[in-house]
């Protein structure tokens, strides 16, 4: 049924919940429709969440790193309601869009880096029936759709008609360009592995040893963790955390490629940056840290508690590897341009192709030894 | 499974969507007081010099025709690290399978290392020949 069901996708509950919810006569594609269109409220309202909490977590972390509180006061409890105070006040600032900008790609940047970044979550699964679509394509549809964000933010430092802007796009283009290549050859390693691009697959294959059987704790340990590492360094550089955020740089160009956003429209681009880095988080949870298994959750499998529970597992994995990320940026400082480059073409290259044929010849040894 | 990708446009347009609803929804309570000082191009305050679209030196012209081309061998790559585990395990073409692999990655090794030794990709390029000063070193 749910084959034949157009943007219905195995393994996604929700279609199947709908098209009880409705008589035979309905057209499937209507079906269809509807949820995907669910689907994306939940990842949207998920990502807003998100984006919030990881702006109050980020000025949390930066503050404690720095012997000092961060926000204390909106809200009361550890300034809880700052980002929400915040989301009001850039819906209520005046929007301004320069008088000699490119008034075109001014507009439509924020809305490909948005509508990229969320496309991307479409091949994410957040549990084992949590998942808009298990795409054929996996890992690789995410990798892909996730640098059009790229094409959106050349687009607004090309467009905004300002020096520091441009500088950052160009920046932008130059290290996405140097990373995109280590990103999407330390990937290889686990898709070797799992012999499956689905990151639900991997999620599946995950499972066993009573929920323990990670790939980072795999017969293949010793290529996974090194190329975990190279996967992390290149999925910072790619979603513009430090040190390499170059494009943003806000103590050299202002603030980069978006110096001349204002109000609800540099929000997007604040957003799409949360996102992102939830996104690479995820992608690194699902391939090297157990998805959404966890020792003794499995005993729960076919309670009703069973699903939710191993939502959460995945997030607040996915979450930590967030905090990781804000970690460093508030550790190590910004790398020069010519060193960024530096580190992407001659260490993280070479070295995922080192790996890559270790992988390969081991998958090859692991086949000869065992002949299964 | 194949209108799987249906979902993807959904979400993409759903999202540009959103983006506008919210720019639709601020502009009813925000306030827009257009003065000219606002609408120039934000330079530290000083006047702004000329515009921002002049010719840039992009210095990885080089860098970028390289991750082309590792662009297109990673993607070339792909498919095969996703059938490795099992052609492996197939009769027929197992140790194939991986040789050929093997030859793909040692031909890109050995592009990157061409490029390496020929200074492609040093940011700041090296002044070879007949450079003054001493500056001919990579930096």
């Amino acid at each position: 049924m749910s084959a034949l069901l157009p943007f219905a996708a195995a393994g996604n509950g929700l279609t199947d919940w709908l098209a009880g919810l409705f008589p035979a006569g309905v057209p499937f594609w209507i079906l269809g429709l509807l949820g995907a269109v669910i689907a994306f409220a939940l990842i949207m309202v998920f990502v807003s969440v998100l984006a919030m909490f990881s702006t109050w977590l980020e000025r949390k972390v930066a503050g404690h790193i720095q012997v000092r509180y961060g926000p204390m006061r909106v809200g009361g409890w550890h300034g809880w309601a700052q980002a929400i105070a915040d989301g009001v006040k850039l819906l209520i600032k005046e929007d301004i869009v320069l008088a000699d900008a490119d008034r075109a790609l001014f507009k439509i940047a924020p809305c490909l880096v948005l509508g990229a970044a969320l496309a991307a979550f479409v091949a994410l699964p957040f549990g084992p029936n949590a998942i808009v679509a298990d795409l054929d394509l996996g890992v690789f549809f995410i990798l892909a759709v996730s640098s059009v964000t790229t094409l959106g933010v050349i687009m607004a430092g090309w467009g905004s008609n300002n020096k520091w802007s441009l500088y950052g796009a160009m920046r932008e283009a130059a290290q996405v360009a140097s990373y995109e290549i280590p990103l999407g050859l330390s990937l290889m390693m686990p898709v070797m592995y799992y012999g499956s691009l689905s990151l639900h697959r991997a999620g599946e294959m995950q499972a066993d040893w009573f929920g323990l059987h990670w790939y980072v704790f795999s017969d293949s340990f010793w290529l996974a963790i090194p190329s975990f590492i190279l996967f992390f360094t290149a999925a910072l550089a790619e979603t513009k955390r430090s040190p390499f955020d170059l494009p943003e740089s806000e103590s050299e160009l202002v603030a980069g490629f978006h110096t001349e956003y204002s109000g609800i429209r540099f929000s997007f681009f604040f957003m799409e940056e949360y996102a992102a880095m939830y996104l690479m988080s995820a992608v690194g949870t699902a391939f090297w840290f157990g998805a959404w298994n966890f020792p003794g959750l499995e005993l729960l499998a076919g309670s009703a508690l069973y699903a939710p529970l191993a939502v959460t597992v995945f997030v607040v994995k996915s979450m930590i590897l967030v905090f990781v990320m804000m970690w460093v940026r508030w550790t190590v400082p910004r790398i020069r341009i010519d060193q960024v480059m530096t580190m992407g073409y001659k260490y993280l290259t070479p070295l995922c192709l080192i790996l890559v044929f270790l992988a390969s010849v081991w998958e090859w040894a692991k086949a000869a030894l065992t002949g299964a | 499974m194949y209108f799987d990708y249906a979902n993807v446009l959904v979400f993409l347009l759903a999202g540009m969507a959103f983006v506008v609803i919210n720019l639709v929804l601020g502009a009813l309570i925000r306030p827009t007081r257009r003065d000219r000082a606002g609408l120039e191009p934000y330079e530290c305050g000083e006047d702004v010099i000329g515009s921002a679209w002049f010719r840039f030196d992009i210095r990885y012209y080089t860098v970028a025709m390289v991750y082309l081309v590792f662009a297109v061998e990673v993607a070339f790559l792909f498919p095969w690290a996703r059938v490795l585990k099992e052609a492996l395990r197939a009769e027929d073409i197992g140790g194939v399978a991986l040789l050929e692999g093997l030859l793909f990655i040692a031909i890109l090794l050995l592009g990157l290392a061409y490029v390496w030794v020929k200074g492609d990709l040093s940011w700041v390029r090296s002044f070879r020949r007949g450079t003054p000063r001493g500056h001919d070193k990579e930096v």
